[in-house]
């Protein structure tokens, strides 16, 4: 499917984790620090499985990778003042979740510039909080819900070791049943071994 | 978002992207966020040399942290007659201690006026534990009450109240004896006890304001005092030349300044026989050498 040759016109295929293929351009992925260090210049027999993470992030992560092809060499953090209109939209039309699954494949991909970028904004959600405002950001348990989560998880040990007791007891009363029927063998078996024995020192 | 769920390298980045005022707040949020921080930061918690606490009039606190060459975190502890709490420092819900201004340039925390002394002792036990040992702490105070004794203290500068108490002033020193340098501005006659911490204090300068404290120069243990616009006599610093250079006292005395507009330089040059340069005095004897520059 590719060749490792380093031109910008060579595609690859990537595989998410749904086991679905699309394909990126090579200068697109030239972005990722990872793909760099295991493919470029290996090349890569067959799509790039990056099953980690599905395919609406991976595409979100190379949409970033494509349009900043052309950027100047990548030189620091900009602060978020300084991030073009695209940029901007790229971000804004993100939800949380798909915020939080484009951060994680891009540090696994090691792009360095959209990872601080992503880690700027969020640093800029949590600038000029309180701790309570904080807390919300970071999705924290606040002290009473640490509290009542500890209450919970209280009960559950006291529940377990409550279960835990009574399979003892009942392994306890079915060894003793299951003992019974064994030694009652060892004895019979002792018992004939002795009358056979007694038998054939009689002859 | 888990912000403790995401990749140490990203954690580490995001704490990059905040100052440290930001990120003691958002240590506030859980003891294992504090760790995170700590752990994560130390490269940056290392350029912190300095922690000083400003101690104002008006009962103001401030907390500037500097590296070598710039302030890298400020904080202002203000009074307040209201009462919020809001754990923070460390001290829990029951210390009336809130966040009040997230100012970019310096955020304000509010206090109750009678908790000051609780207040600054948890903050700076906070601070303590957060930056660890490797900054060195300081105390300015200016104020007309004087600070309550802080652990760990490397310096401090005192301007102190009129009437402050020899007792009151030892008080200061009760929890950090062994400051490594003392700055006394001191505009009253104060009797200090001659067993006093403060004698023991490495460098010790003392600015007397035309009150004469001949105790501090006869009492000192220190290696280095520097006394500004004191008042002495003549026969003073003679009968303290004489003691020192025939080493009777004042062994661990190595550098001594004395700025004083009464004394008569020719006279106390003649009594002691020290030979002198135009500014300065040279006494050499043994194997110490020792310098007393002089400015009268």
């Amino acid at each position: 499917m590719t060749s490792p040759a380093s031109s910008s016109e060579v595609k690859y295929l990537i595989e998410s984790s749904e086991g679905n293929t699309f394909d990126v351009s090579g200068a697109a992925l030239r972005q990722s620090n990872t793909f760099n260090a295991m493919f470029l210049n290996i090349g890569a027999d067959g799509p790039i499985p990056f099953t980690d993470y599905n395919e609406a992030t991976l595409k979100k992560v190379f949409e970033y990778c494509e349009h900043s092809v052309n950027e100047e060499n990548y030189s620091g953090p900009k602060h978020q003042d300084d991030l073009s209109k695209w940029d901007l939209n790229f971000f804004n039309e993100m939800d949380q979740k798909m915020f939080i699954d484009v951060i994680n494949a891009s540090n696994f991909l090691d792009i360095e510039r959209l990872t601080s970028y992503c880690c700027e904004r969020i640093a800029r959600m949590l600038r000029g909080k309180n701790t309570q405002e904080m807390i919300k950001v970071i999705t924290l348990p606040t002290a009473e819900e640490l509290e009542a989560k500890q209450k919970v998880e209280e009960k559950k040990a006291a529940a377990a070791k409550k279960v835990a007791e009574k399979a003892a007891e009942t392994a306890e009363k079915t060894e003793t049943l299951e003992e019974l029927p064994v030694q009652q063998l060892v004895q019979t078996t002792r018992n004939k071994l002795t009358r056979k024995y007694l038998s054939f020192s009689n002859e | 978002m888990q912000l403790l769920s995401f990749p140490a390298l990203i954690q580490k980045e995001i704490f990059g992207n905040l100052h440290f005022d930001g990120l003691l707040i958002l240590s506030f949020c859980s003891k294992r966020m504090r760790n995170v921080i700590q752990c994560l930061q130390k490269h940056r918690i290392k350029n912190l040399k300095t922690i000083t606490y400003y101690f104002t009039r008006n009962d103001r606190i401030s907390i500037v942290g500097k590296s070598c060459d710039s302030i890298l975190l400020k904080l202002n502890l203000s009074r307040s007659q209201d009462v919020i709490c809001m754990d923070v420092f460390g001290m829990g819900r029951e210390i009336p201690l809130w966040l009040t201004n997230l100012d970019y340039w310096c955020f304000t925390y509010n206090y109750r006026t009678e908790q000051k002394n609780i207040i600054i002792e948890g903050v700076h036990a906070y601070l303590l534990q957060f930056f660890e040992s490797s900054v060195q702490y300081r105390v300015e105070s200016d104020s007309s009450k004087l600070p309550p004794s802080l652990k760990h203290i490397h310096s401090s500068v005192y301007e102190l109240p009129k009437n402050t108490t020899a007792e009151e002033l030892e008080e200061c020193f009760v929890s950090s004896p062994n400051q490594e340098y003392v700055s006394i501005y001191l505009d009253f006659a104060c009797k200090i006890s001659p067993k006093s911490i403060i004698y023991g204090i490495e460098n010790l300068h003392v600015a007397c304001f035309d009150y004469y404290n001949d105790h501090i120069l006869f009492h000192f243990r220190g290696k280095s005092l520097i006394m500004e616009t004191s008042a002495f006599k003549n026969i003073t610093i003679i009968r303290f030349l004489e003691a020192w250079k025939s080493n009777q006292g004042f062994e661990t005395l190595v550098f001594l300044s004395i700025g004083s507009p009464y004394l008569d330089r020719d006279k106390i040059h003649r009594a002691t026989g020290v030979k002198q340069s135009t500014d300065v005095c040279e006494i050499k004897w043994k194997e110490r050498s020792v310098s007393t520059s002089s400015t009268f």
